[in-house]
C-alpha cells in the first residue's frame, strides 16, 4: 500500500512512533488482556488443575456416554443447521441476483432484517408459533386435523427451525455476495461455446461460487456450534448441548469439567475457524475479470 | 516483433467456409434508450468487418445481438440462410471473443480450450489433438496445464480466441479483444487474428473503438454513431472520403477550415481564406449551391510544410511548437486567423524552427469537403 | 446466471417463500400484543392494549429497557473511543505486531460467547464486577470492539491524504488538517461503529446470564427470564415495540438509500 501524508512520517521516528503507538492502543490492550485474554488463560488453567492436576476432565469427558451424547447432539444440530440454511439459502441468493438493483437492495434488506430484531423477541415468536396453545396446533385444532396438540416446542426439531431461522441471513449474504462476484460473462462464454444452462451451472457456476458456499457453511457451523440462549429456550430436558452443559456446571461451581468443556469447544471453533480463513485465502480466490 | 506469427504451414483447423450474416432492420433499446434504430448490415461470408464507434454506438449491443446473447426488440439476424434471431447463444456455433477473455479462471488452458469440444461430445483422444492444434496455431504450446490467472494478459486473450476457434465455427465475433493490452502487443496480436482469418476463411466481426486498429485488420468498416451506420467501407475510402463530419473526425486528426461556395468563370468553386479556391467534389456538386457553407478538412499528414509561398491552395502559418515522434514530426502551427493548424511531416524531412513562418500547401484533391454539421447545405 | 424463464420462476417461487419464513415468524408477535386473553386466540376476540400496559405500568420492565438503554450507549461511546484509538495507532505507528495486535482485538468475535462468559465471569468474581454497571460495560466493550476496530481501521486506510497533505503545505496545522480532512472521511465508520456496538451490547444475552443479576437486569435477560418462567403476552408487547423501532430504522434508511441511488450526483 502507498504510505502517503501522516501514515509516511513513521519513517522518520521509528521509536518515538512506536511508545505513541502503545499508548494509544493501551486502553485497547487492557480491557482485552486483562478481562478477555487473562480469564480465558485461566479457563484453560482450569480445564487440566480443578479438581486435581493432569487431564483427568477430559478423559471424563471422552470417556462418558453423556458427555458424548452432548457433543453428538450439538455437531448434529450444527451440521443440520447447516444443510438446511445452505438449501434454504442457495434459491434465495441466486433469485436476488438476478433481480434489478432496488428489487434486489428491497430483498437484501428484507432477508437480514432478522439481524437487527433482538434474538429473544424471536425466539419467543417462535415459542409462541411452535407452542402447544400456539399458532400452528391452534390452526390445526380448528381446521380439526388434530385432537391433541403436537408437541412441537421444546425438542430438538425446535432447536433445529429457530437455529435455520437465526442463521439463513448470514448464509444468505455470504452466499449472495459470491454469486454477485461470478462474472457475467463466463457464463455468456459458457453459453457462447454451446454449454446447456445445466453444463454451464454445474462446470462453471458452482465451481466458482464453491469458496462462498463453503464460507458461508463454515461460518453457520462455527457460530451454531456457539449457541446457547436458542437450545436454552427452544430445546427440551433433554437437549443439552456443549453451552448449556457448560453453564449447568457453572452453576453447580464444577469449574474443571466446565472448563474443559469449554476448551474443546474453542479448539473445535478455532479449527474450522482456521479452516474457514484458508478458504478465504486471497490466493485461492478465483477472480473473474470485470465486465463494461 | 521476434515472436513468429502463425504460419501456414501450422495450419491445424479445417478452413471453413465463412457464413453470410445478414441483420435487417434490428431495433433495440434498454430501457428508454434507443440503442440500434433500425440497423441493416449484410456481412460477406469469410469477410472481416469492424464496427467502429465511441462507447454508447451500439456497437457491442449489435455484437451481442448477433451472438445470441442479446435478443433484440425488433427485426432479424440471418446467418447462412438461417433466421437466428430467437436462437440461444449456444445453438448457433458462433465463437465469441470477449473483452475481458472471460476464460474459465478454476480451469487450466487445456480445459478452457477443450470445453466447448466436452460439450460437444467429441471422443477424449480428438480432443487433446484439437486442443493441441489449436494452442499451437496461437502460439501458446506448452502451457495448456497453466492456468489463466498465470498467463499474461496477451497470453490469455490467444487462450480465448483458441477456445472461440476450436470447435471450427463459420463465424467469430470479438468484442474489443485487445482493448485492455499494450500498443505493441495489440500490433502483434491483430496480424494474428488477421492472419488466422484470412487462413481459416470464417467470417468474424470485430468490434473496437480504435480506428487505427479498425484499419489495420479489416475488409471493410462500418462506422458507428448513436444506434446507426454512419458510413460502411473499406478502410482507405473512411479515412479519405468521410461522408459526415462526425465519421472524419473519429478516423483520424483533422484540420478544419470553413469555406463558401462561389460562382467563378468555370462554375462553382469553395473560396476558403487568403484568396484560396477549392474545386467541388463531383458527388457534392448537385446538392451545393452558391453562398453554402462548407467545411474542409485537412489530414495533417496530407499537408506540406515549406519556406516560400509555393502552390495552391496554400495558407500562411507561424510555427507554434514542434514535437518530435520517432518516424515523424508533429507541428503544431497558427494560421492568420487565430486557428490552429497540425502538420505531420516525415522526420525524414527537417523540421522547421518554432516561431517561424511557414507556408502550408496541400494537393487540392485531397481536401475532404463536409457539409457543417449544424447548418443546411 | 440467469435462468430460463420457467426456471426463473421457480426460483422466484423460492426465494419469496423463504424470505417469508425468515419476515412473517417474526411478525406474528404483533397481533398477539393486541390480544385481550392472556393466550393468542385465532381469531382473536377484540383488540386491547393492556399487554403495553403491562410492560409501561412495570417498574422491572422499564427500569430493565432503562438499563439496556444506557448500556447500549455506553457501550458505543467506549467501543468506538477505544476502537478509534487503536484503529489511528494500527494505521499509523505500529508496524511490527500489527498482525499480533489485531488478532487478540478480534478474537472475542471468533470464540463461541459461552466461553468468553465463563472466563468474564470468573475474572469478575475475583475482582468484584459482578453484577455492575461497569461490569457489564467492559464485558460488552470486549464483544464489541472487534467490530469497532476493523469499521474504523479499513476507514481510515480509505481515506486519501492527498488533500490532508495539500492543507498541510497550505499551511494548515497538522489538527486542522486533520478535522477537515481525515475526520470527514471517517466520521460514517464511527457512526457505523457506535450503532453496531449499541446493537451488540442491546441484544446480548449470554454474557448478561452470567455476570448480570436482580440489581443489574438487562431487557434481553428479562425477556430471557420471562420467556423461561412464563408465556404471557406481555413479551409480545415488548418484542412488537422492538420490531417496531427496528421496521421504522429500516424503512427509513431503505428509503433514503433509493433516493441517494436515484439521484444523479452520486454517478
Amino acid at each position: 500500500m502507498k504510505k502517503r501524508g501522516w501514515q509516511r512520517r513513521t519513517r522518520r521516528r521509528p521509536h518515538r512512533d512506536s511508545l505513541v503507538g502503545l499508548a494509544l492502543l493501551l486502553p485497547c490492550l487492557v480491557v482485552v488482556l486483562l478481562f478477555f485474554a487473562y480469564p480465558l488463560i485461566g479457563v484453560f488453567v482450569r480445564s487440566v488443575s480443578d479438581p486435581a492436576p493432569g487431564i483427568s476432565n477430559y478423559v471424563e469427558i471422552f470417556s462418558s456416554r453423556a458427555f458424548r451424547n452432548i457433543l453428538r447432539l450439538t455437531v448434529e444440530v450444527s451440521l443440520l443447521t447447516t444443510v438446511g440454511c445452505l438449501v434454504l439459502g442457495f434459491p434465495v441468493a441466486w433469485y436476488i441476483t438476478t433481480l434489478e438493483k432496488r428489487r434486489a437492495q428491497l430483498f437484501l434488506v428484507l432477508s437480514t432484517a432478522p439481524l437487527w430484531v433482538a434474538i429473544l423477541a424471536r425466539l419467543y415468536a417462535w415459542t409462541v408459533i411452535l407452542g402447544r396453545r400456539g399458532l400452528i396446533n391452534d390452526s390445526l385444532a380448528v381446521m380439526g386435523l388434530v385432537q391433541e396438540p403436537l408437541d412441537l416446542l421444546f425438542n430438538t426439531r425446535a432447536i433445529l427451525i429457530g437455529m435455520i431461522h437465526v442463521m439463513l441471513p448470514f448464509m444468505i449474504l455470504v452466499l449472495y455476495s459470491s454469486m454477485k462476484g461470478v462474472d457475467e460473462s463466463l457464463v455468456e462464454s459458457a453459453d457462447s461455446l454451446g454449454a446447456r444452462p445445466r453444463q454451464t451451472f454445474v462446470r462453471i457456476y458452482l465451481p466458482l461460487i464453491s469458496p462462498g458456499l463453503i464460507a458461508g457453511s463454515l461460518l453457520v457451523l462455527i457460530m451454531s456450534m456457539g449457541f446457547f440462549i436458542l437450545p436454552a429456550v427452544l430445546g427440551g430436558g433433554g437437549d443439552i448441548t456443549i453451552p448449556i452443559y457448560v453453564q449447568t456446571q457453572i452453576r453447580l461451581f464444577k469449574w474443571g469439567i466446565a472448563s474443559a468443556m469449554s476448551m474443546i469447544l474453542l479448539i473445535v471453533t478455532l479449527a474450522l475457524f482456521a479452516l474457514l480463513t484458508k478458504v478465504f485465502d486471497p490466493k485461492s480466490v478465483v477472480v473473474g475479470g470485470s465486465r463494461r | 516483433m521476434s515472436k513468429s506469427i502463425p504460419s501456414t504451414e501450422s495450419r491445424s483447423l479445417q478452413p471453413s467456409t465463412g457464413a453470410r450474416i445478414e441483420i435487417r432492420g434490428v431495433r433495440h433499446s434498454f430501457g428508454d434508450v434507443l440503442v440500434l434504430d433500425e440497423f441493416d448490415l449484410t456481412v460477406e461470408p469469410g469477410e472481416f468487418l469492424t464496427l467502429l464507434g465511441p462507447s454508447g454506438s451500439g456497437k457491442t449491443t449489435l455484437l451481442r445481438i448477433v451472438g445470441g446473447l442479446t435478443i433484440p426488440d425488433e427485426g432479424s439476424v440471418i446467418v447462412g440462410g438461417v433466421d437466428m434471431t430467437l436462437l440461444p447463444a449456444r445453438e448457433r456455433g458462433m465463437g465469441f471473443v470477449f473483452q475481458n477473455y472471460a476464460l474459465f479462471p478454476h480451469m487450466t488452458v487445456q480445459d478452457n480450450v477443450a470445453f466447448p469440444l466436452q460439450i460437444r461430445g467429441i471422443s477424449s483422444d480428438q480432443i487433446d489433438r484439437d486442443v493441441e492444434r489449436a494452442l499451437d496455431l496461437v502460439n501458446l504450446q506448452g502451457l495448456g496445464a497453466r492456468l489463466p490467472r498465470e498467463l499474461s494478459g496477451g497470453q490469455q486473450q490467444r487462450v480465448s480466441l483458441a477456445r472461440a476457434l476450436v470447435f471450427n465455427p463459420a463465424v467469430v465475433l470479438m468484442d474489443e479483444p485487445l482493448g485492455s493490452l499494450d500498443k505493441r502487443l495489440r500490433q502483434y496480436l491483430q496480424n494474428s487474428i488477421r492472419l488466422l482469418q484470412k487462413e481459416i476463411g470464417f467470417t468474424a466481426v470485430y468490434v473496437t473503438h480504435d480506428q487505427e486498429e479498425a484499419f489495420a485488420m479489416s475488409d471493410r468498416i462500418v462506422v458507428m454513431h448513436g444506434g446507426t451506420v454512419r458510413q460502411l467501407g473499406v478502410p482507405e475510402t473512411v479515412y479519405r472520403s468521410p461522408t459526415e463530419h462526425f465519421v472524419a473526425d473519429f478516423v483520424g486528426d483533422i484540420n478544419e477550415i470553413e469555406g463558401v461556395l462561389r460562382e467563378s468563370g468555370h462554375g462553382l468553386v469553395i473560396e476558403i481564406a487568403e484568396g484560396n479556391t477549392l474545386m467541388v467534389p463531383p458527388y457534392l456538386s448537385r446538392s451545393l449551391r452558391e453562398g453554402d457553407r462548407v467545411l474542409c478538412g485537412i489530414r495533417p499528414e496530407m499537408v506540406l510544410i515549406q519556406e516560400e509561398p509555393m502552390g495552391s491552395p496554400r495558407l500562411q502559418a507561424t510555427v507554434e511548437l514542434v514535437s518530435f515522434h520517432g518516424n515523424s514530426y508533429r507541428i503544431l502551427s497558427r494560421l492568420r486567423d487565430g486557428r490552429r493548424f497540425i502538420v505531420e511531416s516525415s522526420s525524414s524531412l527537417s523540421a522547421p524552427a518554432e516561431g517561424s513562418t511557414v507556408w502550408l500547401h496541400w494537393d487540392e484533391e485531397q481536401t475532404i469537403v463536409l457539409i457543417p454539421p449544424d447548418g443546411q447545405p | 446466471m440467469r435462468l430460463g424463464k420457467t426456471g426463473h420462476r421457480v426460483l422466484a417461487v423460492l426465494g419469496n417463500t423463504v424470505v417469508a419464513f425468515l419476515i412473517l415468524p417474526i411478525l406474528v408477535v404483533i397481533p398477539l400484543s393486541f390480544t385481550p386473553g392472556t393466550v393468542f386466540d385465532f381469531p382473536p376476540d377484540g383488540l386491547s392494549l393492556r399487554w403495553y400496559q403491562d410492560f409501561f405500568g412495570d417498574e422491572r420492565w422499564i427500569s430493565a429497557a432503562w438499563l439496556s438503554i444506557r448500556l447500549g450507549v455506553a457501550v458505543a461511546i467506549t467501543s468506538t473511543a477505544l476502537g478509534l484509538l487503536a484503529a489511528i495507532a494500527l494505521t499509523r505507528y505500529i508496524k511490527k505486531g500489527a498482525f499480533l495486535v489485531r488478532g487478540l482485538l478480534v478474537a472475542p468475535l471468533i470464540v463461541p460467547p459461552i466461553v468468553t462468559a465463563v472466563a468474564v465471569f470468573d475474572i469478575y468474581v475475583r475482582v468484584g464486577l459482578l453484577r455492575t454497571f461497569l461490569g457489564l460495560v467492559v464485558a460488552h466493550t470486549i464483544l464489541a470492539l472487534p467490530f469497532s476496530v476493523l469499521l474504523i481501521e479499513s476507514a481510515l486506510r480509505a481515506v486519501d491524504f492527498g488533500p490532508f497533505e495539500a492543507a498541510l503545505s497550505l499551511g494548515a496545522t497538522n489538527r486542522r488538517a486533520w478535522r477537515m480532512v481525515v475526520l470527514p472521511g471517517i466520521t460514517p465508520a464511527l457512526v457505523a461503529s457506535a450503532v453496531f456496538s449499541f446493537l451488540i451490547s442491546w441484544d446480548e444475552v449470554v454474557l448478561v446470564v452470567f455476570i448480570g443479576g436482580a440489581r443489574s437486569q438487562t431487557l434481553p435477560l428479562r425477556m430471557f427470564e420471562f420467556i423461561e418462567t412464563q408465556i404471557r403476552p406481555t413479551l409480545a408487547a415488548v418484542s412488537s415495540l422492538i420490531v417496531y423501532v427496528i421496521a421504522a430504522v429500516l424503512t427509513i434508511s431503505y428509503l433514503r438509500y433509493r433516493r441517494s441511488i436515484s439521484s444523479p450526483d452520486r454517478t
